[in-house]
Formats: structure tokens, C-alpha cells, sequence
């Protein structure tokens, strides 16, 4: 016979006392185990959306870069190569190139190593009166793609323009009348319109197209280009244009590079712009987030305590009533030679027995209720990752704790019980 | 002398006035000797074997037990000197509900360092025929059965002392000899028997009986001499 094994008798007897006293640990720590538990499920639910988002976010960042990209192509040339001479300012105040160089710098540059520049598009241009039409236009020669030998056939950016036809600029069909399969002549040659552009708002809506051979001939620039055009040029750095001139400079020395299209900066203003905006919502749902986890916190600090504290005081006066149901026991207890302090084990002991089993129960209970109430995902496999031995081990010490902290006075009121009154009421 | 009280007094306070619970009593007793007090309802019996037993200190007067004075000593001491040179049988038993009939037997051995004696437990268990008990819970035995558990249990650890308070106040003719044979045959072999009764039937059993008062012991009452003539 022990005292462990008087008390384990003893919660045998009288079970109801010992199940209410269970009840309450299990209460206790079921109620501080699922408020831990769902502010992790909470903490990882918030990770998991934030990846999301910033996947999102990400994938929009690319989509945006593609559009941005397209509408770049849409727009036409990337890189314009200019003759040695020409003077800038003058070409961009009319945008029409006034110099030419050899023809023979395109296959220079196509039989190149080059990779920055690809899509190689040599062109004439030139403002022109359309003698027939009494009409002023620009008169684009272009050739389509001249192909570079050391890579791979791209699939063409820019569409040929065949000898004998001609495309038209969204003006120029409006202003003649003009529309696709019509017969004109252009400088005494006969030429079949083949495609009218709808309008782009800018010098292409007054140009006519024509293959770049039978321009020279027209314009008397034989074997001569005004620009070569290279388009998606791809670079590794953010100074493009930089990078691109050394590359050519060094096969086409003297020529000029300028960019073309939507200026470089406007297109990272618009990057940055769509970056920040998109950084910012990621930013607005972490705040949100935080807030809902700090608001399931301030609720769970307020409950848990007011639950821990109901289930101590249930748990101190179920002790109590043991302890007067038991007066007589301890009397005699203490008459056949038990010290004090045995008779207070008897009572610490007990309590926390039923803190580890309460503790072990309510860790279960709770950890069940949040994976339940957490609603994570079964991929992440809920049942593990909210799992916590370091959490099992704290009720393991804290409702044994707060079990014989809650006995503590009834189990010293039964220590100091005086054994004699209790044997003159028997 | 096993046993002596000097000049013991005992009052309580009841309400607003003080009951004089034991009003001076002197009294020796050797070993071997089974002493009977026998008062009527109220005068101070139980209250004198709880200050005998060590469980209530006297206001004033002196126990001496084997020449030492159990209420000089610490609690947990006069605990432990409780244990070795007393047993205890009440009217009511007061057997721990929920142990077992062995276990309460043994339960002694829980306020000791001693190697808890199985075996003495059972030669007990069985002496009072109580062997195919030894699993039974009190509330599965009979009265009779009952005190002789808690006989068992008051001798286990062999005391110097058993001190007796209507041991037989709740049985029939037929258990209550039991018990007074066994307090007679612990007497006869060198214990000091002391039970408080108003039970003329059962103070025959003892070598001396004493009667009591109001708290005060009367002179030597005519079944003293009786007996002892
Ligand atoms: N704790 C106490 N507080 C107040 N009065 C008490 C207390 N214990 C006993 N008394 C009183 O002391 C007196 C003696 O009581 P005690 O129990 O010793 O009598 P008793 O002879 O054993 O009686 P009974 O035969 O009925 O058991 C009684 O008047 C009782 O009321
Ligand atoms: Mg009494």
C-alpha cells in the first residue's frame, strides 16, 4: 500500500468528483490549446495567402511586362542604325532621315556574332509628292527581314512588302479613296494596294509602304539605306541603348543608334507604377491580415484567462468538497500515524494527476478543435503542422500547475485539520 | 507503568459557557492490564482517549506513555509516536471507504519507513476469519465484520496501547465477545487495553473497571470489587 495507490483508490470511489475535476482541466486546456492553435492556423493561413498574392502579383508584374512588350512590337522598331552624317536634330524635328549609308552595312551586321539586335530591317525613306495624286507622303522602302546567318530563322516580326504592291497608311487610304486590291500608279509604276493600316495617331498614318528595291529605284538611292531597324532587341542590362551601340558601334563604326518606340523611361515608370501598386495591395492584405491575427489574439487573451480561471476556482471548490466529504477519513488517517504532510500530498498528488490527464485529454480536444476551426488547406496536411509537442508539454506543466495551485488551500485546510473533533462527531 | 495521565483537564467552549469536558483525572495502568471506563452519555469518555491517544491536548495535566509525554513532541513526531505505541477502534470503525479490506489493514504501514508486512496483514485478516474479505470494500461487509477489520488494522503494527471507544456500541451479542476476546487476548499478552463504554455487558470483559463522571472519576465502583474479588 502507497499513497499513490490510496489516492488512485480513492478517484476510483468517487468517481463524479474526480470526472467534474477532469472536466474542468480538460476545459482549461482545450480552451488555451485551441486558441493557440488556430492563431498558428491563423499565422499560416496568412502566409499562405500572402504567397499567393505575391504570386500573383508577380505574374501580373510578367503579363504587364509581355503586354508592354507586344504593344512595343506593335508600335514597330526598337533600334533605328543611322547613317554617320545624319543630324539628329533635324531628324527629330522631322522625323525623316536625310543621309544614307551602304546597303552593305545590313549584311554586315546580319553575318555579325550580334545578339543584341535581331530582326534586321533596312529602309528608305523619304517625303515625296505623289505625282499622280498631287499628294505628299512618305515613301518607305523596306524589305522585310534580312535574316542572321549565325542564329536560328526567327519567325519574321515585320511582314514583306512584295515587289508591285503597296501598303497604305490610315490617312493616306482616307484622304485618296484608296482601299485594299485597288490598281494605282506611283511615279509612273503600277502598284497593287495590299493592306491599309487603321490609324496609329502618328507618322505611319502618311506613309505608304513599297519593297525597299523598287523604292531605291524610285528615289534613285541605289544599293543605299536611310536606316537599318532592328526590333526586340534583347538586352541584359537597363541601358539598352548603351549596350546596343557598343555592340553595333564596333561592326558599323561611325553610325548612329537612337531608341524607338515608347521611351525606355516611361516604360519603367509604368513597370514601377504597376510594381508599387501591386506591392502595395500585397502590403494593405498583410496589413489586414495582421490585424484580423491581433484581433483573434486580443479575443483569445481576454477568454482564455476568464476560461483558465472559471475551470481554477471549479477545480479549488471541487477540492474543497473533497476535502469536507473526506473529514473523517483524514482523521483517521492522521490517528493511525500519517503526518500533515502526507495528508496534504494526498490532496496536491491527486490534483495533479488530474492535471496530467486533463492536460493530455485537453491538448487532444483543443489541437482537434483548431485543426477543425482552422481550415487550412489538406494539402499542407493541417493534422501535422499544427501539431506541437512543445504546446503538449506545456499542458503537461501548466494543468498540473494550475490544478494543485487551485487544491492548494483545500489541501492545506485538510493538513490542518484537527483528527479529534472529527473523532468525537463519529 | 505503561500508561500514566496526571491530574488531566479538558474544557470546551460551547456558546457563550464552558462545558467541562474531563475535570481532573489521575490514572495508572501497567502493561497487561484491561481497563474499562464506563460513564453515561457526555461525561468526558471519548474526549479522555483523544487526549490518551495524543489527538487532543490537554489544558492541563500530563500523559505519560512508556515515561515520554506524547504533546512535547512536534506534530509530526507525536505522528509518528501515535503510529508505533498506539491502535485506535471507534464505535463508527472508520474504515477508509474505499480501500480494501487488506489495504485498510495496511494502512498503517503508510505513516511508517517501515517494509510494509503483507504477510502480518493477512495472518491478521485471517485470525478474524475475515480471509475470503480480503478484496471486499467496507461497504460490502457486515458490522461485525466492519469492527473486526478495524481490529486488524489497530493491531498491525503491534502497539502498546489499544485504546477502545465503544468498540461494540453498534453489534450484536455474538461479535461483540469477538472483540472483547481479541481486547482481552492483547491484553493477556502484554498490551494495555483502555475502553470507554456505558455498555454494563461489555465492561465484564476487563480487569478494572473505572467509573466516570462529569468529567471526573468516581471511586472504586462496587464492580471493581466485584470482579476483582
Ligand atoms: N469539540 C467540542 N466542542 C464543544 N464541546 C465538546 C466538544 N467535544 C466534546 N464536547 C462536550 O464535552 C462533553 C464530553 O463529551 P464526550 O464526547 O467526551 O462525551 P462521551 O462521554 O464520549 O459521550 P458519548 O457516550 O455520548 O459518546 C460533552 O458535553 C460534549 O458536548
Ligand atoms: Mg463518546
Amino acid at each position: 500500500m502507497s499513497l499513490f495507490h490510496l489516492i488512485i483508490q480513492e478517484m476510483q470511489h468517487r468517481k463524479l468528483n474526480f470526472l467534474l475535476g477532469l472536466l474542468s482541466v480538460v476545459v482549461a486546456v482545450a480552451c488555451l490549446i485551441a486558441a493557440l492553435t488556430l492563431l498558428q492556423a491563423d499565422e499560416i493561413q496568412t502566409e499562405l495567402i500572402l504567397e499567393k498574392k505575391s504570386e500573383e502579383v508577380k505574374q501580373a508584374g510578367a503579363q504587364l511586362e509581355d503586354a508592354m512588350r507586344k504593344i512595343t512590337k506593335g508600335l514597330g522598331f526598337n533600334i533605328l542604325i543611322l547613317p554617320a552624317d545624319e543630324d539628329l536634330s533635324e531628324f527629330h524635328l522631322t522625323g525623316i532621315v536625310e543621309k544614307s549609308m551602304p546597303e552593305e552595312n545590313v549584311k554586315k551586321l546580319a553575318e555579325s556574332k550580334i545578339v543584341t539586335v535581331n530582326h534586321l530591317l533596312p529602309m528608305v525613306a523619304k517625303k515625296v509628292t505623289w505625282p499622280e495624286k498631287d499628294c505628299e507622303v512618305i515613301l518607305t522602302g523596306t524589305r522585310g527581314e534580312v535574316p542572321q546567318l549565325h542564329r536560328a530563322l526567327k519567325k519574321p516580326l515585320q511582314q514583306q512588302v512584295p515587289e508591285g504592291t503597296m501598303v497604305l497608311g490610315y490617312q493616306i487610304q482616307k484622304k485618296l479613296g484608296l482601299k485594299s486590291g485597288d490598281e494605282v500608279k506611283l511615279m509612273g509604276k503600277p502598284f497593287k494596294v495590299t493592306l491599309t493600316y487603321p490609324e496609329r495617331g502618328n507618322a505611319d498614318d502618311s506613309t505608304v509602304w513599297i519593297n525597299l528595291k523598287q523604292a531605291q529605284e524610285l528615289l534613285g538611292m541605289q544599293n543605299l539605306v536611310n536606316a537599318i531597324l532592328a526590333l526586340e532587341c534583347n538586352c541584359a542590362t537597363e541601358d539598352r541603348v548603351a549596350e546596343i551601340r557598343k555592340d553595333v558601334g564596333e561592326i558599323l563604326p561611325g553610325t548612329q543608334i537612337i531608341e524607338r518606340g515608347p521611351p525606355a523611361l516611361a516604360r519603367a515608370e509604368a513597370r514601377n507604377k504597376a510594381h508599387a501598386t501591386a506591392v502595395a495591395s500585397l502590403e494593405q492584405e498583410k496589413a489586414n491580415r495582421i490585424q484580423l491575427i491581433e484581433r483573434h489574439a486580443d479575443f483569445a487573451a481576454v477568454l482564455v484567462p476568464l476560461v483558465v480561471l472559471g475551470c481554477g476556482a471549479w477545480i479549488g471548490f471541487l477540492s474543497l468538497e473533497n476535502v469536507r466529504r473526506r473529514a473523517t477519513e483524514i482523521g483517521i488517517l492522521r490517528a493511525i500515524g500519517l503526518r500533515s504532510s502526507q495528508v496534504f500530498g494526498i490532496f496536491i498528488i491527486k490534483a495533479v494527476l488530474i492535471g496530467l490527464i486533463g492536460a493530455l485529454l485537453g491538448y487532444f480536444l483543443g489541437y482537434g478543435i483548431g485543426v477543425a476551426w482552422g481550415k487550412l488547406p489538406e494539402a499542407i496536411h493541417p493534422q501535422e503542422v499544427l501539431f506541437s509537442g512543445r504546446w503538449l508539454l506545456l499542458s503537461l506543466v501548466f494543468a498540473p500547475l494550475l490544478a494543485s495551485l487551485a487544491s492548494w488551500i483545500p489541501a492545506l485546510m485538510a493538513a490542518r485539520q484537527d483528527p479529534a473533533t472529527i473523532l468525537q462527531e463519529g | 507503568m505503561l500508561l500514566e495521565l496526571k491530574a488531566i483537564t479538558k474544557s470546551f467552549k460551547s456558546g457563550s459557557h464552558r462545558v467541562q469536558a474531563v475535570d481532573g483525572i489521575s490514572l495508572s495502568v501497567d502493561a497487561g492490564e484491561f481497563v474499562a471506563i464506563q460513564g453515561p452519555s457526555g461525561c468526558g469518555k471519548s474526549t479522555l482517549l483523544l487526549i490518551v491517544g495524543g489527538l487532543l491536548r490537554p489544558d492541563a495535566g500530563q500523559v505519560l506513555i512508556e515515561d515520554t509525554d506524547p504533546y512535547v513532541l512536534s506534530n509530526d513526531k507525536r505522528a509518528r509516536f501515535r503510529s508505533t505505541h498506539l491502535g485506535f477502534v471507534f464505535q463508527q470503525f472508520h474504515l477508509v471507504p474505499y480501500l480494501s479490506v487488506l489495504d485498510n489493514v495496511l494502512a498503517p504501514a503508510l505513516a511508517t519507513r517501515l517494509p510494509e508486512s503483507r504477510r502480518r496483514a493477512e495472518d491478521l485478516i485471517e485470525k478474524f476469519g475475515l480471509e475470503q474479505r480480503l478484496q471486499h470494500t467496507p461497504a460490502e461487509l457486515s458490522t461485525g465484520e466492519k469492527q473486526r477489520v478495524a481490529l486488524a488494522r489497530a493491531l498491525f503494527h503491534s502497539p502498546k496501547i489499544l485504546l477502545a471507544d465503544e468498540p461494540t456500541g453498534n453489534l450484536d451479542a455474538e461479535n461483540s465477545e469477538i472483540v472483547l476476546n481479541v481486547l482481552s487476548e492483547f491484553a493477556g499478552n502484554g498490551g494495555c487495553v483502555l475502553m470507554v463504554s456505558h455498555d454494563d455487558q461489555a465492561v465484564q470483559s476487563a480487569q478494572r473497571v473505572l467509573g466516570i463522571d462529569a468529567g471526573r472519576l468516581l471511586p472504586r465502583s462496587e464492580k471493581e470489587a466485584l470482579i476483582n474479588s
